[in-house]
């Protein structure tokens, strides 16, 4: 009990200096609290010496949460449900280009630097929320836990680039940010929506539940293209 | 009649699913106009929770390859479309939750980095194949949706 106070309270305070960060820096990508947050709870470990398997029991609670918080996303969605009705046909075809650049792109590069054909079907599904990614790998032969790396870096990464990428290519437009967030870095660039510009994140929710169900139908035949 | 062995939630017409929701919340209405405010507030959270147990509970129960969080998600999606608003106690739960989701991720994403050791031998081509592939998924989807929006409504 003692050490689920202690680890929530260490997440809390991390989270709350990484938000306070992101603020005072006049949100500089490269202190996005999504990024911020979890290295600061990664020194506290190192530097307490303390094992990651206790981090997770202790902070169960909170990761349990993040399914009820996913839930409430549905308050955004029907908001802007008119405008995601109107915009269907360009987004089911961004979705569809976006899942297929991303598989095809990680499976071909991969391939190409020599990577071995499990580690390449587990890192393929790195766009897609953790446990569809985690079961998609698995379910054609890759590893879940090197998925689950594959989709937090990706996620990072796509969180921090996708702010500047989507303003060079789409300057300003709220559909385009949140749509790639969500498509590119899942539930990690759903929450730096949350943070950057609120009023995009029904795009950015869309994007996240569509490409990981399109990626986990997906993953079957690209295994079949591969191996 | 329901055959054993077949779904039912493959069988339950949308339109069965639609009128319960509306008639519960026609029931409930008037009752929940006359609550103290928390009470509406502590309904709200445990919606969320029910719905996300609902959800975990479907996709098990269908094998569907969905997370339960995402059905939950649609669930509530089909209530507001029912009712047709955003009652004000679940509003006052979700706009909160929403701007604290990242907090729910943290543990998840610290979790991850401990898989690092795995993949030591293939790491800089690892590296490599992530950046790139984020970057060109990124572009692209961008770039496709800029071009088919145009005439269309601006966000």
């Amino acid at each position: 009990m003692s050490a689920a106070v202690l680890w929530i309270t260490v997440t809390l305070c991390a989270y709350g200096i990484a938000a306070f960060l992101y603020r005072r820096s006049g949100h500089s990508t490269l202190l996005l609290p999504v990024l911020v947050g979890p290295i600061l709870v990664g020194a506290v470990l190192q530097l307490g010496g303390s094992d990651y398997s206790v981090y997770a029991c202790a902070t169960a609670v909170l990761t349990e949460l993040a399914g009820p918080a996913t839930v409430a996303l549905a308050v955004p969605l029907y908001r802007q449900a008119r405008m995601l009705g109107a915009l269907a046909v360009p987004l089911s075809a961004a979705l569809l280009a976006g899942c297929g650049t991303s598989l095809a792109a990680t499976a071909i590069i991969a391939l190409w630097l020599d990577v071995p054909l499990d580690l390449v079907l587990s890192i393929a599904p790195k766009s897609a929320t953790m446990p569809l990614a985690m079961a998609a790998a698995e379910s054609v032969g890759g590893a879940a836990s090197i998925a689950a790396l594959g989709v937090v870096s990706t996620g990072l990464l796509g969180a921090m680039m996708v702010g500047p990428l989507a303003r060079f290519i789409h300057h300003g437009n709220d559909t385009t940010y949140g749509f790639t967030a969500g498509l590119v870095a899942h539930a990690i660039g759903v929450s730096s929506v949350m943070q950057t510009r609120p009023g995009a994140v029904a795009f950015a929710a869309v994007a996240m539940g569509a490409n990981g169900l399109t990626t986990a139908l997906a993953m079957p035949v690209l295994a079949g293209l591969v191996v | 009649v329901l055959e054993y062995g077949t779904s039912l939630v493959d069988r339950l017409p949308i339109a069965w699913v639609e009128s319960a929701f509306g008639a519960a919340a026609a029931l409930l209405s008037p009752w929940i106009r006359e609550m103290p405010a928390y009470v509406g507030l502590v309904l709200s959270v445990l919606l969320l929770l029910l719905l996300d147990w609902l959800g975990d509970e479907i996709a098990r129960a269908t094998g569907w390859p969905v997370p339960g969080a995402v059905l939950g998600m649609l669930l509530l999606l089909l209530g507001l479309t029912v009712l047709g608003r955003v009652p004000i106690a679940l509003e006052r739960v979700c706009t909160p939750t929403l701007r604290h989701l990242m907090l729910f991720l943290i543990p998840s994403i610290v979790g991850a980095t401990a898989y690092f050791n795995v993949i030591e031998e293939h790491a800089i081509a690892l590296v490599l194949t992530v950046a790139a592939s984020t970057v060109l998924t990124t572009v692209v989807t961008a770039f496709v949706l800029k071009r088919l929006q145009r005439g269309r409504t601006q966000a």
